[in-house]
């Protein structure tokens, strides 16, 4: 009785400080994203004034709304590319498989710093350049591989048989893989895109070298930003980013179960 | 229905030659068992059939057409694979009505098909029960009710009674053999289970390293095998070396032995077999016997007691023979004891290789 008592003590405190470290930042954000000192002055001062002036500076909402384009369409692109790759790597024996296989492990440990720099200098050289859509590209190069993991772990619990079986009956190939074969990797798919949405809305490092002055995503443009001084507008997009990308969780959640 | 026909195929992977020039026939509403033991291509001349694979060399014909090229979904196959493979996000029902709404089947037609065939397998009322809530028994009517709903040329079955415990197996085999007889379908099973091929089908193909060694029905097979192979991997048999000895022929430590075969085309030394079951053990009023040509006075080396039967082994020419009796007295000879054996000529069959 005693030692349950004292373990669950302990998972308590754990959960705790989870809690803490990782929300409490978040949460005293959002509140202050409500509040009318611009320096964090207790007690809160409600309003809405900071909203209000975020719906004003058009170079910050430009931003959000970059970042949101890029992380969309770069998912789109990164998680169907990702799923074919990981497939192949399942389905089909091929020369220079294992190659390219351990090619896709590297840019994991890569710093970012490095990634960047080349891209940069690579983008340059074929004539690409930078701006929203280098940024996709490069966001889809880097968020591939974790794609290829997750949904290649999926892939290894599924038994070809299924699909074989699926096409015994008459399925044509594609018929078979969307039939059968996507719905069992489909929570490694959903993960899988979910990672990829936020490695790229996280991005930071290769978004700034691919960013134009024009054009930058939000971590680029708060980094920006707070160097020239800190405002609360940066709270309340933070925080519209934050509940838009819950919501987004909870409604998908909803509508698939995540277990089986 | 159809008859499926293999013409010479030849099937290699990279180096490994899974098929060598393999021709079957397989006849229209047949039970045909591919028998042989792991690597010996029975899976092969499944997939082939299938579609999974493609020849090498030679063509597989069903209902007289060469299929090579056709993709599997064109060839009208049923197939139940080992672990039966049902799709496991879809209920029984989805998993049977799944062949007919690929075929864009009507609504109405597809519920009816769907009631026989749950009928036939006897599963009515599960439809709804998803893969992972029914036992392995059932597990495995649903994949046979998918594999024959589409009305397939052909069914492939692959090892489907592996997964099955052994009492559970017997039931399922009796069932198999009723749905097969209903729907009167062209069935080829792979197995390496020599029981289940003797029980089940009415012709047995044979297999070792990719070559067809004998087919015929099972007594065909199972009374005169053509090889040491075959007489060695369905049911006992004793392997005896023979050599041709002044117009006779003696076993090698010269007793003589009587062979119901045409001497011209024998060999001088070859080898015949007998089945450890039609070993006799002559005592009391049959001692002496002119029933059997061949008579033999042995020592027991080793006797088993399996209940119904007893097993003895016993010494020959410098070979261990294993006789059967069956234990109808419930007397058993003590080892080292000296017993008469003796066997018909006609119950021996000389082995080509």
């Amino acid at each position: 009785m005693n030692r349950s008592n004292s373990s669950n003590l302990f998972s308590r405190i754990y959960l705790f400080s989870i809690v803490v470290f990782l929300y409490l930042p978040i949460l005293v954000m959002i509140l202050m994203s409500f509040n009318t000192s611009k320096f964090y002055q207790l007690p809160i001062d409600w309003t809405f004034d900071w909203y209000v002036e975020l719906a004003g500076n058009k170079k910050l909402l430009k931003a959000g709304w970059n970042s949101l384009f890029v992380a969309i369409v770069s998912t789109i692109i990164s998680s169907v590319l990702g799923t074919c790759v990981a497939y192949a790597f399942f389905r089909f024996d091929f020369k220079g498989k294992r190659f390219l296989q351990i090619l896709l492990l590297p840019p994991i440990t890569i710093p970012w710093l490095i990634i960047g720099t080349s891209m940069l200098i690579f983008f340059f050289w074929v004539g690409i350049g930078r701006g929203l859509f280098p940024m996709i590209l490069g966001h889809v190069a880097l968020s591939i591989p974790y794609v290829v993991i997750v949904v290649g772990a999926r892939m290894k619990t599924f038994d070809i048989a299924l699909e074989e079986s699926a096409r015994s009956l008459g399925a044509s190939p594609l018929q078979a893989f969307f039939k059968v074969t996507l719905p069992w990797i489909f929570p490694g798919f959903f993960a899988a895109s979910l990672f990829a949405f936020a490695v790229s809305l996280d991005q930071f490092v290769i978004s700034y070298f691919l960013a134009t002055p024009g054009e930058r995503t939000l971590p680029v443009e708060i980094y920006t930003a707070i160097r020239k001084g800190f405002t609360p507008e940066i709270n309340a997009i933070s925080t519209i980013i934050i509940l838009l990308s819950m919501s987004i969780l909870l409604v998908v959640s909803r509508f698939h179960r995540f277990s089986r | 229905m159809a008859e499926v026909r293999l013409d010479s195929v030849t099937k290699n992977f990279g180096a490994f030659k899974a098929l060598d020039q393999v021709s079957i026939r397989f006849h229209e509403g047949g039970f045909y068992a591919l028998l042989g033991p792991s690597g010996s291509g029975k899976t092969t001349i499944l997939r082939l059939i299938a579609g999974f694979e493609e020849v090498d060399m030679g063509s597989i014909y069903i209902n007289d057409v060469d299929v090579a090229g056709i993709p599997v979904e064109k060839r009208k196959i049923g197939m139940v694979f080992q672990n039966y493979a049902l799709f496991p996000n879809m209920s029984v029902k989805g998993n049977i009505e799944f062949g007919l709404r690929v075929k864009k089947m009507e609504r109405e037609l597809i519920e009816k098909k769907v009631r026989d065939v749950l009928e036939l397998v006897q599963l009515e009322g599960l439809d709804d029960r998803k893969p992972d809530q029914l036992s392995g028994g059932q597990r495995q009517r649903v994949a046979l009710a998918r594999a024959v709903v589409t009305s397939p040329d052909v069914l492939l079955l692959d090892e489907p009674f592996s997964a099955l415990d052994k009492a559970l197996r017997l039931d399922m085999q009796i069932e198999l053999k009723r749905i097969q007889r209903e729907v009167g379908i062209t069935t080829i099973f792979v197995t390496h289970d020599q029981e289940e091929a003797i029980t089940l089908s009415d012709n047995i193909g044979i297999l070792d390293k990719g070559i067809l060694i004998q087919e015929g029905s099972p007594s065909e097979v199972y009374e005169h095998p053509n090889s040491e192979f075959i007489a060695t991997f369905l049911g006992d048999s004793n392997i005896i070396p023979v050599k041709r000895y002044e117009g006779g022929f003696r076993l090698s430590d010269g007793s003589p032995i009587l062979i119901d075969h045409e001497n011209s085309v024998l060999p001088d030394k070859f080898k015949v077999c007998i089945r450890a079951e039609k070993i006799f053990i002559l005592e009391g009023e049959k001692n002496g016997s002119e029933e059997f040509q061949n008579q033999y006075d042995v020592e027991i080396e080793q006797s088993f007691f399996a209940g119904k039967s007893l097993t003895y082994l016993v010494g020959l020419a410098g070979i261990k023979l294993k006789v059967f009796q069956q234990n109808a007295t419930g007397k058993r000879h003590a080892e080292g004891n000296r017993i008469k054996i003796a066997w018909k000529s006609s119950d021996m069959n000389f082995l080509e290789k």
